[in-house]
């Protein structure tokens, strides 16, 4: 109970720090309005007039995202970018990013309509919020202010976004698929002399785990869970449609919604895990750790991991580990509803200045200025460029000390343009493309399901997903006596009856996708 | 009314002012915390619309108490939650008025304040802390009593987190542990207030220990007694959510006993839950936790009237 209060009241700060940040922000550029105001006049006398006239006041939306490392100094990245969005648009932004931490708590409360917000990131399902009225429909504003966004992204991608035929958000620049690979310490792999080149299924790894073992008694092979209380087999080869309630096994291949846990493969993938548990490769505890994977793989305690398969894994992986991690594909490539839904850039229901947030937004995803100083903020404060144009870190400051730096740039609608960092692959962007046509895309792209009707069930679901899957993808718990168990909790439970339900709406999709 | 009863009244509302202005920040601080956001309640009954807002969005009448009761599970949350509370109440009482009871008894003043702070620490330790503390007695791999304890006997370790049958007794113990300490700061409180002579008088008459407890002690400390278990009564559809959600560390298997209502409306809204059915969950604790409250008052009316709280 005191946890709640504490974390009430912390809110209830949280929520005031919020109002307070924004007045100051509507505060400040006031002033700057009418400062700039007299700059831009005597500007349009001599530049011929652009999309804006002389009596057009200068808008200021609000928007709120987070960073994953260090961004305090993100007004001064916002003063920067006001300064060219005031030209080009006529907009000034006043940011908020949150920690990452903050986020997850908050992401809720800002969705729910008490906040003063124009422009949001959205993480998770784009459709929950839909669902509950979070998200304004941006066809027509799309339509009139969206075309830098229209030349950057892949159409196809954006079409498959829609919900009920309507856009709610712009997806975020990036991989529209991924695989699942094994994640795996490479200096250490390298150092023993190993070859992993023929690794193409989880069997193939159990050799090199053992020759891992032998060498370090004290590392552990393989983690399936840690940091996390989310369940780690989620979308082997299968389009888990949002919730792994009910699925499309093989890629999505057919549209037959089928309960994951009933299956084949589902089983052969615990039942390998509860051999290597047995075996010594799975930690005892992994079911309960709650260290982050990067920290365990940085401090040697475990060899390799689930991971996710896309251009560029392996230096992202080793940027958050800081040793060195390989990927190895176990499964191809899938795009699936939730890839492109799962990170979007929408304009909130009860935004007053909808017009000025797509600008805004459309100025994030195509201008190159704008999209180095959110990835990146402002060279020579923040980041210097190198001789071969990439950027780098100022003299004498690293991950820690330099004050703006987001580290991981997913979240932003467009990081594709705009700069690379030292040791990240300069033709990411491309490759990336080529992966997301490549992929393979599930018969089910662009479907996104609606749990109103069966909300209960999902919420009983999800406990007896706590309950039992956790334990049993870890190897923890016997295969024999606790799968069967778990299956019949979750009929009990209702998952017949969620899966009957996607079913009905995943036809009606594909019967108004044929028309 | 007459004069001089006016006079009177007016007399005794001046008398009261400083500490009618004493009570005011609690006052306004319970008015702005505990009823100003009481009309919130009907989201319970609703499907919340962020468009529609609070009070436009459409009623949905009991649809968003179902999911609390349709699953087999409510009956395993609702029986974890109630006697887990119950048996916090029962031990937490004893165990305070006996620790209570002999730092009472403990003449050296600084002795004294050294255990009642030792015994005090683990209630100012954050639970999350906490759950790291029993991780590293607990752990299969490196905890404490696999390590030092188990192998060294010749024991199989045991897996905790794994077990259900140990977890009931830990609970308890941890709940204990650290309550114990500021739940008998009360207790210390009445005592130091009772009259030696009492005692003296007793001791002279030739009463046992035992019967100078019962007849002297007890009856002295069954106000605060009754109090602070009709306080307990009324959150006993609420678990202290840290002891059941970070102590055994989110492990599934554990479930059947360590799972509470708040636990269980934790995990099941977790991903995209709705508003309402929060709401709800919310709604009904606090409705039961009221009507439990009225009836053990009721109760205590019965038996004796003059400790009832109202």
């Amino acid at each position: 109970m005191k946890r709640k209060i504490c974390s009430l009241l912390l809110c209830v700060a949280m929520a005031v720090g919020l109002l307070a940040g924004c007045g100051d922000g509507n505060g400040d550029s006031a002033g700057d309005i009418s400062g700039d105001n007299d700059n831009q006049e005597s500007g349009n006398d001599s530049d011929s007039a652009d999309d804006k006239t002389d009596s057009e006041e200068i808008i200021t939306i609000n928007m709120c995202t987070f960073g994953w490392g260090n961004v305090s100094d993100y007004k001064l990245v916002q003063d920067a970018i006001n300064e060219i969005s005031r030209e080009e648009i006529g907009v000034e932004v006043n940011l908020t990013m949150l920690d990452v931490s903050q986020w997850v708590e908050q992401q809720s409360l800002l969705m729910s309509g008490s906040e003063p917000i124009d422009l949001l990131y959205s993480s998770g399902s784009i459709a929950t919020g839909v669902s509950q009225g979070t998200w304004m429909e941006l066809d027509d504003l799309y339509e009139e202010y969206g075309q830098g966004i229209a030349q950057e992204l892949d159409q196809e991608f954006l079409e498959a976004s829609r919900i009920n035929g309507h856009i709610y958000g712009i997806p975020c620049q990036g991989e529209f698929a991924n695989a699942r690979t094994i994640a795996y310490r490479k200096d250490i792999v390298e150092e023993l002399g190993l070859d992993v080149s023929n690794v193409k299924t989880l069997d193939d790894w159990v050799p090199i785990m053992e020759a891992v073992k032998e060498a370090y008694p004290d590392m552990d092979g393989f983690a399936t869970n840690s940091g996390s209380s989310q369940a780690q087999w989620l979308g082997y080869n299968w389009d888990s449609l949002t919730d792994n309630f009910g699925v499309l096994m093989d890629y999505g291949a057919e549209a037959t919604v089928v309960n994951v846990y009933e299956t084949e493969e589902y089983e052969n993938l615990v039942r390998t895990m509860r051999a290597w548990y047995e075996a010594g490769y799975v930690a005892k505890d992994t079911a309960t750790e709650t260290e982050s994977i990067n920290s365990l793989l940085g401090a040697g305690r475990v060899f390799s991991t689930i991971g996710t398969g896309k251009p560029g894994d392996e230096e992202e992986s080793t940027n958050g580990a800081g040793v060195p991690i390989g990927h190895i594909d176990l499964t191809e490539a899938l795009s699936v509803t939730t890839n492109i839904t799962g990170e979007m850039w929408g304009i909130t229901s009860w935004s007053e200045e909808p017009e000025a947030a797509m600008k805004f937004l459309n100025l994030m995803y195509s201008n190159e200025e704008v999209a180095t100083l959110l990835n990146y903020g402002i060279e020579g404060v923040h980041y210097s460029v190198q001789e071969d144009g990439s950027f780098n870190y100022l003299e004498g400051q690293d991950i820690t000390s330099c004050t703006y730096h987001p580290q991981i740039l997913m979240f932003w609608p467009n990081s594709f343009i705009g700069g690379f960092w030292d040791g990240d692959d300069p033709n990411c962007p491309e490759e990336t493309k080529v992966f997301n046509e490549e992929a393979r895309k599930s018969i089910a792209l662009g479907f996104s399901y609606d749990n109103a009707n069966v909300i209960n069930e999902v919420a009983a679901c999800q406990n007896v997903v706590q309950q039992y899957q956790i334990a049993l993808d870890a190897g923890a718990v016997d295969v024999d006596t606790v799968l069967p168990e778990f299956r019949q909790a979750l009929k009990d439970a209702g998952i017949d009856k969620i899966i009957a339900e996607k079913q009905s709406q995943l036809d009606d999709w594909m019967a108004q996708k044929g028309e | 009314m007459t004069y001089r009863k006016r006079k009177k009244k007016t007399y005794q509302i001046k008398k009261y002012i400083p500490f009618y202005l004493m009570m005011m920040p609690a006052l306004i601080y319970l008015f702005i915390n505990n009823y100003m956001p009481m009309p919130g309640l009907v989201l319970a009954f609703k499907q919340y619309n962020v468009r529609e807002g609070i009070f436009g969005s459409p009623w949905v009448g009991l649809r968003n108490f179902e999911f609390l009761f349709t699953t087999n599970d409510a009956w395993v949350i609702t029986r974890n939650t109630i006697l887990y509370n119950l048996a916090f109440m029962v031990f937490g009482t004893v165990c305070a008025i006996g620790a209570a009871i002999i730092l009472n008894d403990i003449i050296s003043k600084r002795a004294k304040k050294a255990y009642q702070t030792i015994i005090l620490l683990p209630y100012m330790i954050s639970i999350v802390a906490v759950a790291f503390l029993v991780n590293a007695f607990l752990a299969t791999d490196e905890g404490f009593i696999n390590n030092y304890i188990m192998e060294p006997l010749g024991f199989e370790p045991i897996s905790f987190y794994m077990e259900k049958k140990y977890w009931p007794f830990l609970l308890v113990f941890l709940n204990l542990w650290k309550n114990v300490g500021y739940n008998c700061i009360f207790y210390l409180a009445n005592l130091g207030g009772i009259d030696p002579g009492y005692y003296e008088a007793a001791a002279l008459d030739g009463a046992t220990r035992w019967q100078r407890f019962s007849r002297i002690t007890l009856p002295f400390l069954n106000p605060t007694i009754i109090t602070m278990t009709i306080l307990a009564v009324g959150r006993i559809f609420y678990s202290d959510f840290g002891l059941f959600y970070q102590v055994p560390m989110q492990s599934g298997t554990l479930f059947p006993v360590t799972q509470t209502i708040d636990t269980y409306v934790f995990y099941g809204l977790m991903g995209g839950g709705s508003m309402g059915a929060s709401a709800a969950a919310g709604f009904y604790q606090s409705l039961v936790g009221f009507v439990l409250v009225l009836a053990t008052n009721i109760i205590v009316n019965k038996v004796s009237k003059e400790n009832a709280m109202f």
